[in-house]
């Protein structure tokens, strides 16, 4: 079978396909369309991965315009969103591995309470958080956040794509360059570690607590 | 596998190096752990499913670990879902090679029914837009502000871009203009006009309130009401700084029509007790928020439908794709896989499991100060509040088996279950929800010296005979038997229909009747916190009941005061503040 058959056939399948195809064929409008459907899932994702709303959109922006560079070579042999977080998963390792490399301020950390983390309203109102951006609630939020950061690069991206991207074990090894099986292995630590993270969180509704002697652990790292 | 052959790009630039596709760098992984995990997430093949399915059926131990492994993933809810900033498309084509950029408008646009050119939707595109571009962004961290990121684009873009736009203009904008207006009346509206962008007017901005709409999308503690941009000015900080050009020109912009329809919204909102106008603020600033985050289309569709009607349903629609967008692989999996009939029962079990995360985390929140004190909340922080609502289960709920207990088998067993809780884990808040859940169900009233009337055979015939086969709810009868006050109101009921006179009293309709301690509290205590009115109407209905208990039991409750063995211990307004959860759209009951 031809590559045009293949291309002719998955198109027909997958309009996101057909939209990049018309991308790699010079069509500028079908760019600013690609990026206008996909800017919503790219840098919710980014922002998910590295926690910082600019840093998630130049990522994204960089993703784009990577698209656009290398369209020419595009060949269509899997869903196009599997190849454009293929992109974005090479980007934001790079990202994340470079900020490992070169220590910054941390983003939103916060320090733990008697829940495991202070809520942002502690301090009470001022005039730099008023009361209505001082939501307790925020502090879930950053607890989860910092269970999130608290994940090795690898398992947040897979974390991140399964949780918010709704991806299955296949798609996620075909954007990470992973077998299946390494997926599931990867997924398991990840959900792990967030599970121990957020142990003190997860029983508010008055279901009872795992048995003791039921935490027994492999999943750490 | 070269990256080519795997459909994926080269890396580029070249100095990128590309991720390792090693599998070695983590730890070794729980076997059975990652069963577990790939069976929460729909990714076993049928024996393996079958396998831990069985396990879990056999092993506490594994289902607790499921349980524990689900509910953190679904914490991962409640993190914020980030959208671009409105010109990141823009910025984003800005970017490419000159000879790449697209010829038409550069900004993400919607077409215009009948219009040979694009409308622009965004304000980055508006003839405003310049405006507002000069002007920035309100500075967020101010006031209200910070609800406001995209709000100015959804003004400015009702205010301008839907010029173009034939429905919408029908709608906001009759074809006539109005530039007559005296800012200094109009700048509170002004000010909030990108709240009320996409408002028709205040019973739209009620439907808003309603069920699974607006209601419980920020949640802010009650404690932390709203700051108005006119306080916001009055303490030196006008949200938009002194940019409110762009909004003037959108306002000046509407036809005098939409102008006055969006003066009597701002004035109904204001003319609100203040409690009421917070919580109707959040609803709007949740709205404006939600509006301003929708993609291009789905806003456009919202604030083009041509009635009130229509709007609320396509945001109702909008909402409910929202909510199916959100379900992960696995549930998917699992709607899927049921007909089609009974998949309205699992999302609404999701939507209500959901429902109570939420209403737990705002009742933790709610009671934040107590949490950090690592003290039981109110009543369960004393040895006495603790024996008080020991009792009210006790003996009002009477929540032991019995033919007098008045809870369900299931509501018994999940109030023994919260309340070991409570005792072994601290986790007074849900019991003490649960407590309140329940005595909203089972109201009680005043019981009498004596007896009580409890079964059919505690009525004197011919009473009973006539009653029994007259009535068509002997069914009624039968399920309230040996309970109070259930079994006497079934009965006061049933005569009624029948057209009977009860012979004897069926409870205690005068203070002297009710049994201690409740007399002490109505008498010593009600009858004289009462207004001749109040007095009044109480005295008129003595000797008649139902009538006169429910009536002492509804001043009880206006004067904040606990009756004995009828009510919840303690002050029902302490009940009310502790236990009940409130939202921005309102009161929504116990957690």
């Amino acid at each position: 079978m031809s590559i045009g058959q293949t291309s002719a056939q998955m198109a027909l399948r997958d309009p996101d396909i057909r939209l990049m195809l018309r991308v790699r064929d010079d069509d500028g409008a079908a760019f600013a369309e690609l990026v206008e459907r996909f800017q919503h899932r790219l840098v919710a994702v980014m922002h998910h991965l590295v926690g910082n709303a600019d840093e998630a959109e130049d990522l994204a922006q960089e993703v784009f315009l990577r698209v656009y560079r290398v369209r020419k070579k595009y060949r269509p042999r899997a869903k196009f969103s599997t190849w454009l977080f293929t992109i974005a998963n090479n980007l934001a390792l790079n990202a994340l591995r470079d900020r490992r490399r070169r220590p910054v301020v941390p983003l939103e950390v916060r320090e733990s309470g008697p829940l495991g983390g202070t809520p942002a309203g502690t301090a009470g109102p001022t005039r730099d958080a008023p009361p209505a951006h001082n939501l307790q609630q925020e502090e879930l939020a950053a607890v989860i956040r910092t269970a999130l950061d608290g994940l090795n690069e690898r398992q947040r991206v897979a974390i991140v794509l399964n949780k918010f991207e709704d991806m299955n074990y296949a798609d996620i090894a075909d954007v990470m360059g992973l077998t299946g099986k390494a997926v599931k292995s990867l997924l398991s630590r990840a959900r792990a570690k967030l599970r121990e993270a957020l142990q003190g969180y997860i029983y508010m509704d008055g279901d009872a607590p795992p048995p003791a002697g039921g935490d027994s652990d492999g999943g750490n790292e | 596998m070269s990256d080519d052959a795997r459909g994926r790009p080269p890396a580029d630039p070249p100095n990128t190096p590309a991720p390792p596709a090693g599998e070695g760098d983590d730890a070794p992984t729980d076997p059975d752990e990652a069963e577990l995990v790939a069976y929460l997430d729909g990714e076993l093949d049928t024996g393996a499913s079958r396998r831990v399915a069985a396990r879990l059926a056999a092993d506490p131990v594994a289902r607790a670990k499921a349980a524990a492994l689900k509910k953190s993933f679904d914490l991962l809810d409640f993190l914020p879902r980030p959208d671009p900033s409105p010109n990141f498309a823009h910025r984003t084509l800005d970017k490419l090679p000159a000879a790449g950029r697209p010829p038409s408008v550069p900004a993400p646009h919607f077409q215009a029914p009948g219009s040979p050119t694009p409308a622009p939707v965004l304000a980055s595109s508006a003839p405003s837009a310049s405006a507002w571009a000069t002007a920035g962004p309100p500075p967020r961290g101010r006031g209200w502000s910070w609800a406001v990121g995209g709000l100015a684009a959804v003004a400015l873009a009702v205010g301008a871009g839907y010029a173009g736009h034939a429905a919408a203009r029908t709608f906001f904008f009759p074809p006539a203009g109005d530039a007559n207006l005296s800012l200094e009346a109009d700048r509170r509206v002004v000010e909030n006009l990108p709240l009320y962008a996409g408002v028709d007017d205040f019973n739209y901005l009620a439907r808003l309130t309603e069920g699974e709409t607006f209601a419980d999308d920020l949640a802010p503690p009650a404690d932390a009401p709203p700051v108005p941009p006119e306080v916001a000015r009055a303490a030196g900080e006008s949200p938009w700084g002194e940019n409110l050009e762009p909004l003037i020109r959108a306002f000046k912009a509407l036809p005098v029509e939409r102008q006055k329809q969006v003066r009597v919204l701002d004035q109904r909102l204001h003319d609100q007790p203040p409690a009421d106008r917070d919580r109707l603020t959040r609803v709007l600033e949740a709205y404006a928020v939600w509006l301003a985050r929708l993609p291009d289309a789905e806003r456009a569709a919202v604030l083009a439908a041509a009635t009130p009607d229509l709007r609320f349903k396509v945001v109702a629609d909008i909402r409910e794709a929202q909510w199916q967008a959100r379900l992960t692989d696995g549930q998917r999996k699992a709607l899927a896989a049921l007909p089609p009939a009974e998949r309205g029962a699992l999302t609404q079990q999701w939507k209500g499991e959901q429902a109570d995360r939420k209403r737990a985390w705002l009742l933790r929140r709610q009671n934040w100060e107590t949490i950090r004190a690592d003290r039981p909340p109110w009543p369960f922080d004393t040895d006495a509040g603790r024996k008080g609502v020991a009792d009210y289960v006790r003996t009002t709920l009477r929540v032991e088996g019995t033919a007098s207990g008045r809870l369900t088998g299931g509501e018994a067993e999940r109030l023994r279950a919260a309340q070991e809780m409570a005792e072994r884990e601290g986790e007074w808040l849900n019991y003490g929800a649960a407590v309140l859940a329940l005595a909203d169900k089972y109201p009680s009233l005043p019981e009498p010296v004596g007896r009580p009337v409890l079964v059919v055979a505690d009525l004197p015939q011919p009473f009973r005979a006539r009653l029994v086969k007259g009535g068509g709810e002997r069914k009624a009868l039968n399920a309230a038997a040996g309970k109070w006050p259930e079994f006497a109101l079934a009965v006061a009921d049933d005569a009624q229909k029948a057209g009977l006179s009860a012979p004897i009293p069926l409870g205690p309709a005068r203070p002297a009747d009710f049994r201690e301690p409740a007399r002490h509290v109505v008498e010593g205590e009600l009858l004289p916190r009462l207004g001749d009115e109040e007095r009044g109407a109480l005295v008129s209905l003595e000797g008649k009941w139902p009538a006169y208990p429910l009536k002492v039991m509804e001043l009880a409750r206006k004067t904040d005061l606990p009756v004995p063995g009828v009510t919840l211990p303690g002050l029902p307004s302490l009940w009310e503040k502790t236990y009940r959860v409130t939202r921005p759209g309102g009161r929504v009951g116990p957690s």
